[in-house]
């Protein structure tokens, strides 16, 4: 059991998504949505540190959406994955595409774990409060400071 | 070469005359004018033939008859001699007489003796004579020694200018006479003119010798004992005249002695005289001490009796035939060219009528693919918003329904609700879109993709559902998920509209269908059953037999199950009366050995 509150990056570029997915985690203690990047360069510009600066952000576990403008989820998380201190970033897709060549590149790029936006709101609450639940209580984050690797 | 380029090029050919139908015109050409040379020519032998049958016919006549008056002169020799060599002028006019030149000799002008005496002895010779015939001379003078007068010849009134003319005075007769004596047969004279002819016309005289006391052996003993010579004179027109008068005559004769001419039918003003003769034939006879050439031409009517149509009715008939054949192939090579034409023609259209339903398609594929693109691409983009208003009517109904009045939380109700229905629209959309799409036929068994079917219902069965899955069922080659929803729509379907009270009563099975490779499943229930005249239109898309509220449904159901079920190759259908429930049909291929092999293995 964690002592803080899993810390979420939300990428999603729809206000309107971004508030129901606020008001599906605000209700839970252990989450806590941290920063919210409304496209693909600003995430990357978030997460990837430039130069010897360290990161801006540096959250527990990324909710990518794959339909962004600038830089779609697929690139933003093969340029995560590229990045050595966040190779092990969890980051769960989390999109109204269901398209199997999606969801595929999605896995092949190493993500975490692909959710398919319920079109009915309350699935939709439903399904990602069980998502966040899973990894704020079941699973083990990797190490956060990977320290002297 | 395909077989259709080498018919054509046959057809082409059949459009021309060939070869061929050269060679049997030039055949046919070449038998007619064979066969044409040959009845001409045989033709021409048969008339040959006839002309010459005739000239020998007019030889013949002419010889024969000559021989008749020479037998009449010998009968008169041996008349003569049997009397010892002596004869009165009673004796040969009686002798004449019976003879009957007229009727059985016509053409002889008369028959009498001529004494040989030496000349010396020619006056006691006329004295003689005087005896009896006062007025009897010997004439014309001459010098040879011999003389031989004639001194009977009957009958007398036309002949009498001949009694007592000296055959001595000219050289024709003198020399047939002496001839006559030396050889002992009977000879004819040159051409002369007889004194007794009134129209000077050609003629001659036939002498035939006697002796003293029987025939003499050798040329002294005939002229020792020669006395005389019986003769005959002649003209030769009425000679000719006797001899062929009763012959139908095709052809003319002239009959010459050395450059004399005896007889002439070849005179332009003759009836059938033909100048231009068709035939013409000279003969050399030797007759009684002359040479006769017999010059004989075949006349107009030997011409018109020859006439014979019969060659040229052949050439004309073989001809004839040419043209026929010609025209026939002709006609024959013009209708191959007309076929060939025709069938360009038609086969043009053809050719255009493909590529005119060949574009159709093409274009209706594209309109079709681009109706399932949008409709994807649409009812995709389309879930967003959706899904805004949905879910945030659903959180304003969660968190904010008791600031809401009835009438908003009424509001508020149907706006969920249509929100929900919409997603619902949406959805089915999508996958009506995507059904049938890259199918993936496998070899499964079809009692798994029912399992799998109550499963996902699992939700909606409640304890007054029963379903009954029959056992044995077979294995199919289909797409596993598509013909499992298809299953899941029919059963739920069979759930959703049982009779109200009852309890639904739900069987999955199977038949046989008629051909081995299908087999028909079937989903029958006990339902509110399906109006007669509904029973086609349910499976078009957007189709409701039922009011919103009293059955839930997109009407989207069947139709995306058609649309799966034929993308497969089988068929959906329904039998159904109200009241009395539905059982749905729909065919599937089954697994076979053939089948089973065809497919790639994984």
């Amino acid at each position: 059991m964690p002592s803080r509150p899993l810390e979420i990056l939300l990428v999603e570029d729809s206000p309107g998504d971004v508030e129901l997915i606020r008001q599906a985690l605000d209700s839970d203690p252990s989450v806590r949505v941290i920063r919210v990047a409304n496209d693909g360069v600003e995430a990357i510009e978030m997460l990837i540190p430039e130069g010897d600066e360290p990161p801006r952000v540096t959250p527990d576990l990324v909710l990518l959406d794959i339909n962004l403008p600038r830089k779609n989820g697929h690139e933003v998380l093969e340029c995560i994955r590229r990045t050595p201190s966040l190779e092990t970033l969890p980051v769960v897709i989390l999109t109204t595409s269901s398209y199997d060549q999606d969801v595929d590149r999605a896995y092949r790029a190493r993500a975490n774990a692909f959710v398919t936006k319920p079109a009915l709101g309350s699935e939709l609450f439903e399904s990602l409060r069980e998502t966040i639940r899973f990894w704020s209580s079941v699973a083990t984050l990797p190490p956060r400071d990977p320290g002297g690797l | 070469m395909s077989t259709v380029t080498r018919e054509r090029r046959r057809i082409e050919k059949a459009g021309t005359l060939q070869w061929f139908h050269w060679v049997v015109i030039s055949l046919s050409l070449c038998l007619t004018l064979v066969a044409w040379n040959i009845s001409h020519s045989q033709i021409e032998e048969k008339v040959e033939r006839q002309f010459n049958r005739e000239a020998d016919q007019v030889i013949e006549l002419v010889k024969e008859r000559m021989e008749l008056y020479e037998n009449a002169l010998w009968s008169g020799v041996a008349m003569i001699q049997a009397q010892g060599g002596e004869v009165s002028h009673p004796e040969w006019r009686r002798y004449s007489r019976e003879l009957r030149i007229d009727h059985k000799y016509p053409g002889v002008n008369g028959i009498g003796v001529i004494f040989s005496r030496p000349t010396i002895e020619i006056p006691d010779l006329i004295e003689e004579q005087r005896q009896t015939r006062p007025d009897f001379r010997v004439f014309p003078e001459h010098d040879e020694p011999v003389s031989l007068p004639i001194i009977y010849v009957e009958p007398e009134d036309v002949n009498s200018k001949a009694v007592g003319l000296d055959m001595a005075h000219e050289t024709n007769r003198y020399r047939a006479a002496l001839r006559a004596r030396d050889l002992g047969t009977a000879q004819i004279t040159g051409p002369i003119v007889l004194v007794q002819d009134e129209t000077r016309t050609p003629g001659f005289l036939f002498y035939t010798p006697y002796y003293r006391g029987g025939d003499p052996e050798t040329l002294e003993e005939r002229r020792e004992r020669f006395l005389g010579m019986v003769y005959a004179p002649f003209v030769v027109e009425e000679l000719m005249k006797g001899a062929l008068a009763s012959q139908n005559r095709h052809v003319g004769l002239r009959i010459q002695d050395g450059d004399d001419v005896l007889f002439n039918e070849h005179e332009v003003v003759k009836e059938d005289f033909d100048p231009e003769p068709l035939f013409r034939r000279t003969d050399r006879v030797s007759l009684y001490g002359r040479e006769w050439s017999f010059d004989i031409r075949s006349d107009q009517s030997f011409r018109s009796e020859q006439n014979n149509a019969q060659p040229l009715t052949i050439l004309i008939g073989g001809l004839f035939i040419e043209a026929l054949l010609i025209l026939l192939f002709v006609t024959i090579s013009r209708t191959n060219r007309r076929a060939l034409a025709y069938a360009d023609e038609a086969s043009k259209e053809a050719i255009a009528k493909a590529v005119e339903l060949e574009q159709l398609n093409a274009e209706l594929e594209r309109s079709n693919e681009e109706l399932e693109h949008f409709a994807y691409v649409a009812s995709h983009d389309l879930q967003e918003p959706l899904r805004m208003v949905g879910s945030f009517a659903e959180l304003l109904d969660a968190q904010y329904a008791d600031s809401f009045d009835d009438q908003g939380r009424k509001w508020l109700g149907f706006m969920t609700d249509g929100a929900r229905r919409m997603q619902a629209l949406v959805r089915d959309l999508l996958t009506f879109s995507r059904a049938g799409r890259s199918i993936e036929m496998t070899p499964v068994d079809s009692r798994e993709l029912i399992d799998l079917a109550l499963e996902n219902l699992a939700h909606s069965l409640e304890d007054e559902v029963r379903i009954e899955v029959k056992p044995d069922l077979p294995r199919i080659l289909a797409d596993a998920g598509q013909i499992s929803s298809v299953f899941q729509n029919l059963i739920s379907n069979a759930i959703k509209f049982r009779r109200e009270g009852a309890p639904a009563v739900v069987e999955v099975g199977f038949e046989e269908g008629r051909s081995s490779e299908k087999c028909i499943f079937y989903v029958r229930d006990e339902g509110i059953g399906i109006d007669e005249e509904f029973l086609g239109r349910i499976f078009v898309i957007f189709q409701r037999l039922h009011g919103k509220f009293e059955y839930s449904g997109t009407g989207l159901g069947l139709a995306i199950c058609k649309k799966i079920v034929e993308k497969h190759g089988g068929r959906i259908w329904v039998w159904s009366a109200p009241g009395q429930g539905s059982t749905f049909y729909f065919s599937i291929p089954r697994v076979t050995e053939e089948t089973l092999h065809a497919i790639p293995t994984p």
